[in-house]
């Protein structure tokens, strides 16, 4: 198991340096104009030659990308934001915004854990009656519509019915309500939709007649098999979820006026501030294959039938 | 189940509660240094239907990214926190601010302030920054550090117009020594700033309201190193507002500045501002709600707000934004000769058609403006129709505003859309082109930005060309940019035969309207014109070549560059000048080189407490953004309330300005 998760992160870490080097060079094809300030046609060619020297724009990418990973590497220093928060370290910016999108994340992720699979589970349960065709309902609804537009009318009508802020202010706990309902909305239905499956799947297996003509009970039957089993499939995308909170939520966070890391990445690219869209870069990346590994190790866990050895076979 | 789930939810929010993070907001004892917090003692007269509370609240999308104030050139906060030498008032004249008075040398080349004494730097916090006054040495402090390179501060250039700062900045940039001495920025005395310009400009009270004119304490500037300018706590304030908090893309609150020297223009206690990148979407249905003071409507929320009496009531015209738009003819096509829906693009085709002066002028009074307007504004097009290159309310000479004088008046007091002429002058090009051997339809290429409306403008133009001229004298290819680069890709390297262009002012004169048509801005290459300029070798005397790089060859002799030098050589009778510079615009538009539709970039409807009349006004700089001066009102005004207090605006300020210039003061 060692090897393999050794294996698994060399491969890891060739992937994010040619991830990082492509997007490193990317940045460098871009236009310029945006470092003039709405200047381009007054400005004189002398300051705008400057800018972009003191930026290293103008250094050829077999001098600039070395040095990009010797600074990275050896120094560990990530950079300052050149337009965002020009002169601040890339790491000032994202963490705060990183906590806050953790906050709202977390306790969604909860919900949706909650909510979701015991609406699943149900569902399963009595498959076909009343929760099951309310369930798929909810689950159709969430993903027929767009996001904007419940989101919006959550925002405008929730607030009023419930005499909710419409927008989020850190000092009224209230102001939470509502984002988080919509963070959560999505995560609800796509958590008791695969529940749903997987419990159904089970439910025609041969072990679980088995069980049944064993004489155990249908609750039994239920929590001790078929949700443990369905659970495994579920249990891999957990340790991705649960990062990826701090990626937080772009239209949400947006919305209610919440400062995380939300629309981070696109403003930065927008405003093609390099240093910090090559941080961000670095981290999702970090973060989606710690997810995945992650998530084989959780399912090994979960189901000690599952193992990376060759003598276990493999998956 | 149900109470479990309760339970949950309400663990996590209690959680979340605890977890909340801390903004900036602890204020550290002041004790001796402390600045005192009485209201001003004197209660300003206040106009009619002022609220009782003086907050204004607003949402805003576009986050401050450059804390220094003495970096970035783009508007920001800082005019509310660092006052300038100069300011302006409500009606757009210069008026002292952190200079009580000035001179001038008799050649105009030297401008000398007395600086106003008392005025002590303050921490965001409102705390004395120890004993340092606003001083002379300040303004060199921030000169200094414009004008050295390794800063890359973006308004260097604007430097360049002072004796030895051009030569200061390049020896710097090679490595070599560079002697402040050499440099046209004195502090004469502990109160008294001088700056030697390399010639005489009589706009220059008004570069003085860029970044570049803010004063800057060189004992903090040194004591915060890399740290100075990066968010509210490390710049110091000298002005009407202090920034108390800021968490970014959050809130940030300016509270009023006790200290402040003009307390007595300060009405608004606090300005309470809120991140929100949807401030477009969810901005109106706050302002219905109270939780906001001013809220632009988008375009497709106007119908509903029109039609709705109770809200038609609280909403106005925006005020005309201060770019000037008009559709210009292209004389360096470089797009690809690409053959579109059976139309070829043919550069020389559309050269002989540009050169054409009857060509240029049935597109001139065929472009029907109100109709191009009214996708920009449908309800009042008629209020942003201009008739000049110049936009209205820049600059006034003799009561007159400046795009109403003599020369400009037989295009300004007109309508320029006539259809007839507009046939009349198609037929003459027709003839004239078809005798030239020139393969009619001509076909114009009219690229547009895909953001915004633009695209539909552009539809609607051509077609409306189309049917008026006839498609078998002008066809249009009509093709979306995004807009990344949309300047680059489409106006600067001459990626166009027509297009919609636009201009700011970027100081107090009409000569900063001729920049986009002298010799070397990258708009419509005027002197490639046909026998506009006589093109020379590299190195040839006085030659001048495009900038940005887009059209390398050099050239002398371009009339309208010389005409327009010889105007701005008189720089005493701003009458004399202006009217010259008028007949160079007149120039312009006889010949048809620009059809003028209006200051249409920031057209449509806000709701707002504050009246846009007690708003410092100036097109240029960053007095605008200022909240001296104004209160926030009962209720919203409506459009009615605002076209009238427009008209009795306009009039005020020509009569101040003419006075101004009867007694001869600066302005």
């Amino acid at each position: 198991m060692l090897k393999y998760t050794l294996g698994r992160v060399g491969r890891a870490c060739i992937t994010i340096f040619l991830v990082l080097s492509v997007v490193f060079l990317l940045m460098r094809l871009m236009p310029t104009d945006i470092y003039f300030d709405g200047r381009t046609d007054t400005m004189s060619d002398t300051v705008k030659e400057n800018i972009l020297k003191e930026l290293g724009l103008l250094d050829p990418w077999y001098i600039s990308l070395p040095n990009f990973w010797k600074d990275l590497l050896v120094h560990g220093d990530l950079g300052e934001s050149i337009m965002i928060r020009k002169g601040l370290p890339v790491t000032e910016i994202m963490w705060p915004k990183a906590k806050v999108s953790f906050e709202f994340g977390i306790i969604s992720l909860g919900i949706q854990l909650l909510i979701g699979m015991t609406l699943g589970v149900m569902m399963a349960r009595k498959k076909g009656g009343i929760v099951d065709k309310g369930g798929n309902l909810y689950v159709l609804l969430i993903n027929a519509l767009p996001q904007a537009v419940y989101f919006l009318l959550i925002q405008i009508y929730l607030s009023t019915w419930l005499d909710l802020p419409m927008l989020f202010k850190s000092s009224v706990p209230q102001s939470r309500i509502l984002p988080i309902i919509c963070l959560s909305l999505g995560g609800i239905a796509s958590n008791a939709m695969w529940m749903r499956r997987y419990m159904v799947d089970q439910l025609n297996m041969d072990y679980i007649r088995l069980a049944r003509a064993k004489g155990m009970t249908s609750s039994q039957v239920a929590f001790h098999h078929i949700f443990r089993n369905a659970l495994v499939p579920m249990v891999q995308s957990l340790p991705a979820s649960l990062l990826f909170t701090i990626s937080g939520s772009l239209y949400v966070e947006s919305l209610f006026s919440i400062n995380g890391m939300g629309g981070l990445l696109i403003q930065s690219i927008q405003r093609q501030d390099n240093t910090l869209v090559q941080a961000m870069v670095l981290l999702y990346s970090v973060i989606s294959v710690a997810g995945l590994l992650l998530g084989d190790l959780a399912m090994m866990l979960v189901d000690p039938r599952i193992t990376f050895t060759k003598k276990g076979g493999s998956r | 189940m149900k109470k479990w789930i309760a339970l949950f939810l309400s663990a996590m929010l209690m959680l979340s509660m605890l977890a909340g993070c801390g903004g900036n907001t602890d204020k550290p004892s002041t004790e001796s240094n402390a600045p005192s917090t009485e209201t001003p003692d004197k209660e300003p007269d206040k106009p009619e239907g002022v609220a009782e509370e003086q907050v204004v609240k607003i949402l805003y999308s576009s986050e401050i990214s450059d804390w220094n104030p003495l970096h970035p050139s783009a508007a920001g906060d800082w005019c509310n926190w660092i006052d300038t030498l100069v300011e302006y008032d409500n009606y757009g004249l210069c008026q002292p601010c952190l200079a009580e008075s000035w001179t001038k040398s008799e050649d105009g080349l030297t401008w000398t302030f007395k600086i106003r004494e008392g005025v002590r730097w303050q921490s965001y916090d409102g705390s004395f920054y120890g004993e340092e006054y606003v001083k002379a040495e300040d303004w060199v402090t921030s000169a200094k550090w414009i004008l050295d390179p390794a800063n890359t501060a973006r308004t260097a250039d604007l430097l360049f117009d002072m004796v030895g700062a051009e030569d200061y900045y390049l020896a710097l940039e090679a490595g070599q020594p560079a002697d402040w001495d050499t440099v046209g920025i004195k502090a004469v005395s502990e109160y008294e700033i001088q700056y030697t310009l390399t010639e005489a400009c009589p706009w220059f009270l008004s570069r003085l309201t860029y970044n570049w004119g803010f004063p800057t304490s060189a004992k903090f500037l040194e004591e915060q190193g890399a740290r100075f300018g990066t968010d509210n706590t490390t710049i110091l304030y000298c002005g009407a507002f202090l920034c108390t908090e800021w968490e970014p893309q959050s809130h940030t609150l300016n509270e009023r500045n006790p200290e402040y020297w003009d307390i007595e223009d300060i009405h608004i206690e606090r300005i309470e501002q809120t991140y929100n990148a949807e401030a477009a979407v969810v901005g109106p249905e706050l302002l219905l709600r109270g939780d906001v003071t001013s809220a632009e409507i988008p375009s497709e929320q106007i119908d509903e707000w029109m039609n709705d009496p109770a809200k038609a009531a609280q909403i106005r015209p925006i005020r005309a934004g201060t770019y000037n738009y008009w559709f210009l003819f292209n004389f360096m096509p470089t797009y690809e000769e690409k053959n579109v829906n059976g139309l070829q693009l043919d550069q020389e085709q559309w050269l002989a058609a540009a050169n054409n002066l009857n060509f240029r002028k049935a597109l001139y009074y065929g472009v029907d403006r109100i109709k191009v307007i009214s996708i920009y504004d449908p309800y009042n097009p008629e209020a942003f129709l201009t008739g000049a290159i110049t936009k209205p309310d820049f600059c006034a000479a003799g009561g007159t505003d400046y795009i109403y004088s003599e020369p400009l008046k037989p295009y300004t007091t007109v309508d320029q859309f006539q259809p007839n002429e507009a046939v009349k002058y198609r037929d003459l090009a027709k003839a004239e082109l078809e005798a030239a051997g020139v393969t009619l339809p001509i076909v114009a290429y009219m690229p547009y930005n895909t953001s915004g409306s633009d695209g539909d403008m552009a539809v609607v133009v051509t077609q409306q060309l189309e049917a008026l001229l006839g498609t078998d004298f002008i066809k249009f290819v009509i093709e979306g940019y995004p807009t990344t680069d949309y300047l680059n890709n489409c106006r600067r390297n001459g990626n166009y035969s027509f297009q919609l262009c636009y201009w700011g002012p970027d100081y107090a004169d009409p000569l900063t309207y001729t920049d986009p048509f002298r010799l070397g801005q990258a708009y419509a290459y005027l002197w490639r014109a046909d026998g506009a300029a006589t093109q020379v070798q590299e190195g040839y005397k006085g030659a001048r070549k495009g900038r940005n790089g887009w059209d390398e060859t050099w050239w002398i002799n371009h009339n309208y560059t010389d005409m327009v030098e010889e105007a701005a050589k008189e720089v005493v009778d701003m009458e004399k000048r202006y009217n010259a510079l008028a007949e160079c615009e007149a120039w312009l538009l006889e010949n048809a080189y620009a059809i003028p539709i209006g200051p249409i970039g920031a057209c449509g409807y806000i709701a707002s407490y504050l009246s846009p009349f007690e708003c410092q006004f100036a097109p240029f700089g960053l007095s605008d953004g200022r909240y001296k001066y104004q209160w926030v009102y009962e209720k919203p005004m409506d459009s009615d309330t605002y076209m009238g207090q427009l008209e009795a605006w306009q009039i005020e300020r020509a009569n101040r300005i003419s006075a101004a210039q009867a007694a001869g003061i600066d302005y």
